[in-house]
């Protein structure tokens, strides 16, 4: 190489590394400022919220005949652990009418046979009614082999049970709309438990304007070492794994940070699947959840907006903050992997799919604010962090960037992570208060000033993974191993772990 | 650059560590105040113990209110107030008043902030200070939307202590009025949270709601119609009667099921009109209304909608025929015999559903002759219409000797006609046929029957053979569909024949 070709590339190479450190500067301060920003602005809204919730008047919604009546569909693969618990906090649901039904979809353990034996299913021969239009069947599901009531009993909701060969949750969700009853569907998973008001406080938006409010969804909160006992949580505890706990922290500022705000602007695209009211006839209008989606409730919520705005319907997507979805997460490494890379490969094929959407004003805030959001800091902020921890180390041992500059950019950005995370929490102290427990909120403040350190890091190499992987198309479903909640008061626990 | 990441830096960690600190005070301060507000509460909820237990006024605990004692009361409200009545609610009212409660909350109702302009009405509302009710009807203009909900309820809870006390002149009329008129204006008042308080008014809010009906607004013409019907009086009858007429299906629909509510069997005839509505709801509704109202007249035309094109119509229709008892079940039978499929299996489903068939199985081990051999023609009806359930059923509990003779006949004649529509020429009727054959479990059948045939009753074991004969005819059939040109009837026959030999 000549030395002119040399002097050349070195000029260009420090231009091109200057430029790159310059960029992930500049994201940096705009993400951090961002996420900010959206935390201000969801303080604002959770204090107007609280101060509320004294006039809110949830106990008239709860006896109300004006309130809708909800199907509640729980799809159900090999969830023998938790199927009970989570059957039994929907049934005592503080509803006026709702059923639960919970689809079995080709369970291969004792799934079915435990809801065979607690409740003494009777089978039905239920009409599966095919929904369509215009002659083309809208939604389709593999065979449903049974279907089973229990009919309604003083204080708990009416209970369905669907049989049905293996299809994927979607696909689950789709045979619990078709059994359906009622104009309003609620998806909630199977590993998950409601509090008994969570219903009432997550339809408050839908009573109050049915016309436009098309789907409601509620905070998740982790369920992992809390004490549960006949289906409800009775006691907040941290776990005692370490994944779980920051994880704690980040459904926190998920949820009560940018969640919240995202919803204000009427720009949500994700509702968690784990909890989320939806209008059964739009949801039918897009043809019901997509099989082939690996995150199916992202995908939805994206083609119920397109569809909405499309047909120039006005509509509203609303996340309240208080109604609490109890749920397991992955405490181990290889099952958080595998879930956090299905969710950003889901993430990114839903964004890539409808990325016609972006900046188009036609789409209003989805098209302006939300898909932009999601596209830039949510997809591609994995590539812009891991650059970030490459090249600006790099720059610096290549002297393009001095000492105490290269310094204060790592603590800056380590303070700047942190001090959002302590500010999820003390939202979370200033609104539900779910921790009573000293030791347990001084954990979490520690867990809150390590995220940034350790698992915001690790959450990045993952997504970045997910994002390799995608790009070679490579897809795959993640399963949490399930641990099922800590009992108390409840002999027969044993009993069910063997024969699960 | 680098002076920006300092204060970036700084100030990140001196933000931190303010939050922190905040989170920890807060934790603690939070402690504090909770055990004081429990003492204080304590304080107050003796109080209102000591108004309620009548003790005279002197004798009552002695309570001096202190600076941020006005959220004890939200507190008392909801723990203790709302579930004290009459004289005993206006004694603590009237004490309440002399701390300066009410004052305080009465000056928030002009607050410029919405949170604490809508507590006040709360509160001013559950406690029922009829002196504020003009602040409420001016709230009901406020700018914020739950500031004017939290008004309308508030007025609608203190409608009788406006008309006992009568102050200014005020009657209830006109404030009742101008709440069922705000089902007008959904944008002022989210109409379903509207209607839960008209319900709770009751029949006062009757003349306005017959208002209401007359609107030129669809929604609110629906759920005025709605209301009168869950309050049930009769003076909405005839207007109920009227709307059955309405242009807009939803308002009809409301009628109908409203009418039902009402249980006037004035509603009997435009009801039974309503059966032939081209909208399928209406025609659900009305079915089920006809059978609040339970006149037999109803009976006749409500069986027609088993056979109607929509499964809801089908579904409400089925529902409601039990409720006209011996008349609803002696169609219902007859039902079974009808030529439309549809009708039949709902037919079926509802006799099923409401255990009309068990007494019928019940009732094979008789020793009434009558009994057992009118038990035994319906049950080889049910058997023939695709009713298997309960004869399966039937076949596995029963085992009184004096009637698996009777079971065994049924299931003969079941056999028979399942060769008759395998050999069918109808598509469908194969299609029932072969979905029949995977419903009966035949190895547990057959086991049964053989265990009769030990038994060694009389007669027995020429049905057994005459039974083998038939599921070997059965098999025969279905070999034969094995070469059915129709996809389905193949791949059926295919999963039904290793069925079967599996078993």
């Amino acid at each position: 190489m000549s030395y002119e070709l040399q002097r050349l590339f070195f000029i260009y190479g420090v231009k091109f590394v200057r430029f790159v450190n310059l960029t992930i500067i500049i994201y940096f301060f705009a993400v951090n400022g961002l996420y900010l920003l959206m935390l201000f602005f969801s303080r604002a809204g959770l204090f107007r919220h609280m101060g509320r919730l004294f006039f809110s008047d949830y106990p008239s919604i709860s006896k109300s005949s004006f309130t809708p009546p909800i199907s509640v569909i729980v799809p159900a693969f090999n969830e023998a652990e938790n199927i009970l618990d989570s059957t039994e906090s929907l049934r005592k649901l503080d509803y006026p009418e709702a059923e639960i039904i919970i689809v079995n979809d080709g369970s291969t353990d004792a799934t079915m046979k435990l809801l065979k034996q607690a409740y003494e299913l009777q089978p039905v021969d239920r009409v599966i009614r095919k929904i369509k239009e215009d002659g083309e069947v809208k939604i389709t599901t593999e065979p449903i082999v049974g279907v089973y009531i229990v009919e309604r009993e003083i204080g708990l909701q009416r209970l369905v049970v669907v049989d049905k060969m293996r299809g994927g949750k979607a696909d689950s969700l789709n045979a619990g709309i078709l059994v359906s009853r009622y104009p309003y569907v609620c998806s909630v998973d199977a590993d998950s438990m409601l509090e008994s008001d969570a219903l009432v406080k997550v339809v408050k938006p839908i009573v109050e304007d049915p016309k436009n409010v098309v789907a409601t969804g509620g905070v998740i909160r982790v369920a992992n070492g809390c004490t549960v006992s006949h289906g409800r949580v009775q006691e907040m505890k941290l776990p005692r794994k370490i994944l779980p706990k920051f994880q704690i922290v980040e459904y926190l500022r998920a949820f009560l940070g940018s969640r919240f705000a995202q919803g204000q602007l009427n720009a949500l695209l994700i509702m968690s699947g784990v909890f989320t009211l939806l209008r059964k006839n739009v949801v039918v209008a897009v043809g019901g959840f997509h099989t082939d989606s690996i995150v199916e409730d992202m995908d939805l919520i994206v083609r119920m907006q397109r569809y909405l705005k499309e047909e120039d319907i006005p509509y509203r997507i609303e996340f309240v903050p208080d109604p609490i979805a109890w749920t397991e997460v992955p405490s181990t490494l290889r099952c958080l992997a595998r879930q956090r890379i299905r969710w950003h490969s889901g993430l990114m094929d839903v964004l890539i799919h409808n990325r016609r959407l972006l900046f188009r004003p036609k789409y209003g805030a989805l098209g302006l604010i939300g898909m932009p959001y999601y596209f830039f800091f949510e997809m591609l902020g994995p590539v812009f962090e891991l650059v970030g921890y490459i090249a600006i180390p790099l720059a610096y041992l290549f002297g393009l960037l001095a000492w105490p500059e290269f310094l204060l950019f790592i603590i800056a950005a380590f303070l700047f992570g942190t001090f959002l995370s302590i500010f999820a929490l003390l939202l979370e102290e200033q609104s539900r208060r779910q921790y009573p427990r000293w030791q347990d909120l001084l954990k979490l403040i520690f867990y809150g000033l390590a995220d940034n350190i350790f698992y915001r890091p690790l959450i990045s190499v993952l997504r970045f993974v997910a994002i390799i992987r995608f790009a070679r198309g490579e897809r795959e479903w993640g399963e949490i191993e399930r641990r099922g909640f800590v009992e108390i008061n409840r002999p027969d626990s044993v009993e069910r772990a063997e024969t699960a | 650059m680098t002076l920006t990441l300092w204060v970036i830096a700084f100030g990140m960690f001196l933000l931190t560590i303010f939050l922190a600190i905040r989170i920890l005070v807060r934790k603690i301060s939070r402690a504090v105040e909770e055990e004081y507000w429990q003492n204080r509460y304590e304080i107050f909820s003796k109080l209102v113990d000591e108004i309620v237990a009548d003790i005279p006024t002197k004798d009552l605990i002695q309570i001096k209110k202190l600076p941020g004692d006005k959220k004890i009361l939200q507190v008392l409200l909801e723990k203790k107030l709302l579930y004290i009545k009459g004289d005993d609610h206006t004694r603590v009212v009237d004490k309440l008043k002399e701390l300066g409660f009410v004052d305080l909350y009465v000056a928030e109702l002009n607050s410029s902030n919405a949170n604490e302009r809508a507590t006040a009405l709360q509160v001013l509302g559950d406690l029922r200070i009829t002196e504020a009710s003009g602040n409420f009807t001016e709230a009901i203009e406020d700018p914020d939307g739950d500031v004017r909900l939290t008004a309308v309820r508030g007025l609608a809870n203190m409608v009788d202590e406006i008309t006992a006390s009568g102050e200014n002149g005020t009657r209830t009329g006109p404030i009742i009025e101008s709440i069922v008129g705000l089902l007008d204006k959904p944008e002022r008042v989210p109409d379903r949270r509207l209607a839960e308080v008209i319900l709770d008014i009751g029949s006062d809010a009757v003349p306005p709601l017959l208002v209401a009906t007359k609107s030129s607004n669809a929604r609110t013409r629906a759920l005025a119609a709605d209301i009168l019907g869950q309050i049930g009086d009769w003076r909405g009858v005839d207007t109920l009667i009227e709307m059955l007429n309405d242009p807009e299906t939803d308002v009809r629909t409301q009628a109908a099921g409203a009418l039902g509510s009402t249980g006037d069997t004035r509603a009997v005839k435009p009801l039974i009109k309503s059966l032939d509505d081209e909208a399928w709801p209406v025609r659900a509704r009305g079915a089920r209304a006809l059978s609040v109202v339970g006149d037999p007249v109803a009976v006749y035309p409500i069986s027609r909608l088993l056979s109607d094109p929509q499964w809801w119509v089908r579904y409400n229709a089925g529902f409601a025929l039990p409720s006209f008892k011996e008349l609803g079940y002696e169609t219902l039978e007859k039902t079974l015999l009808d030529s439309d499929r549809y009708a039949r299996e709902r037919a079926l489903e509802v006799m099923e559903e409401t255990g009309y068939l068990h007494q019928f199985i019940e009732d094979l081990a008789s020793d009434n002759d009558e009994k057992k051999t009118r038990a035994m023609k319906l049950l080889i009806i049910v058997g023939n219409a695709g009713g298997l359930a309960p004869l399966i059923d039937a076949t596995r509990e029963i085992d009184d000797p004096r009637s698996i003779g009777a079971i065994i006949e049924i299931w003969r004649n079941i056999t028979e006609h399942l060769v008759e529509y395998l050999n069918s020429e109808s598509h469908t009727m194969k299609m029932q046929a072969i979905e029949s054959v995977n419903k009966i479990n035949y190895s547990y059948v057959v086991e049964k029957i053989d265990l009769f045939g030990q038994l060694d009753i009389e007669g027995t074991g020429a049905s057994i053979v005459e039974i083998a004969h038939n599921i070997e005819r059965i098999k025969k059939s279905l070999e034969l569909l094995k070469q059915d040109l129709a996809v389905d009837i193949r791949d059926e026959t295919f999963a039904t024949l290793s069925f079967m030999e599996r078993k």
